[in-house]
């Protein structure tokens, strides 16, 4: 539940899936919507926009590791809701790919990545983790794999989406809603209640 | 993979300027002095927490006066590790007299500012490789 009844407000009623999709385009956690409708003049109409340039195609990376890359930056943040809206879509259509991403997100030095997608993966830990630390010398081997400016400006600004995206959700107390109870078990993410209102994946 | 696409920087930048305008300015339960303390009180901690502030543009420490004990412990955990934030702060800031308008306030400014200095600091190391 989220911290702030206002917020949950927000959409007045508890909109199925489907209709999540329609209005979308995607699906959504009702939370996450619940948080860019309230003072939408704020926050989500301003967010939003941006998300979605952070996002754009085309792209020298594939829409596939865009997403792979914000599920990352969720997984640093331990936003366990963030993290599976956007591990979904990272994926894609390929019958292997959900257990690609869950190996990825565990631990992505081991998972056969792409040479540039890992890469970018060490650049992010650092840029995440260690804002202050990040240098130029972060970003050479990005450059030595051929990765072309605009490629690392679009990784960049995914990570701060991401970071700004994080921050709110799981400050106001976003969650997954029970939809997402199917998904989650087929990415072999399982979650654990615990005394507080965190909960941790196991494969995570 | 699709080849080098030319992105739209400007654009991106016009969009990263209207959501920090929005969220500083836009009229709401807490005042846009308020809002810029918690702003500038975020760069300023992530730009302390190495120690290498020295010569970089932060804010004089009298600029986060407006800000309560609670709700500077609340914005620094927003930033710092939402993930921990407990319902016993949210609640502690309500009943410090707090709206909730206001606690989203704060929590959109606190999240907003470590994202774009992230952003900053990102594209700083681009340009200096380049």
């Amino acid at each position: 539940m989220l911290r702030l009844p206002a917020v949950v407000r927000s959409i007045p009623i508890s909109l199925p899936r489907r209709w999540l999709r329609r209005l979308l385009g995607r699906a959504a956690p009702q939370d996450i919507m619940k948080i860019m409708r309230f003072r939408t003049e704020l926050y989500g109409a301003h967010f939003l926009p941006l998300k979605r340039e952070a996002f754009r195609q085309p792209s020298w990376w594939s829409v596939e590791e865009q997403e792979l890359f914000a599920a990352y930056v969720a997984r640093l943040r331990q936003c366990e809701i963030c993290t599976v809206l956007h591990a979904v879509p990272a994926s894609g259509p390929g019958p292997n790919g959900q257990d690609a991403v869950a190996a990825a997100l565990a631990d992505w030095r081991s998972a056969g990545l792409r040479p540039p997608v890992a890469a970018a993966f060490r650049a992010l830990e650092i840029l995440v983790q260690d804002t202050m630390s990040f240098g130029a010398a972060d970003l050479d081997e990005l450059r030595a794999l051929g990765a072309p400016r605009a490629a690392i400006e679009d990784l960049l600004y995914i990570g701060a989406v991401m970071s700004i995206m994080v921050r709110v959700g799981s400050a106001l107390g976003a969650q997954l809603d029970q939809s997402y109870a199917g998904v989650v078990r087929q990415f072999g993410l399982v979650t654990t209640p615990s005394g507080s209102r965190r909960r941790s994946y196991s494969a995570l | 993979m699709n080849p080098a696409a030319s992105p739209s920087p400007l654009v991106r930048q016009k969009l990263v300027n209207d959501l920090a305008r929005a969220v500083l300015t836009t009229l709401g339960a807490t005042s846009e002095e308020v809002r810029r303390a918690v702003r500038d009180r975020v760069r300023r901690r992530a730009l302390e927490r190495t120690g290498r502030h020295n010569g970089e543009s932060t804010s004089p420490a009298h600029e986060t006066e407006p800000l309560s004990e609670e709700m500077r412990a609340y914005v620094d955990a927003v930033a710092e590790h939402a993930h921990d934030v407990t319902d016993a702060q949210v609640q502690a800031l309500l009943k410090g007299g707090l709206s909730e308008e206001a606690v989203f306030e704060l929590t959109v400014v606190a999240a907003v500012a470590r994202g774009i200095f992230q952003l900053e600091r990102g594209l700083a190391a681009l340009e200096a490789g380049n």
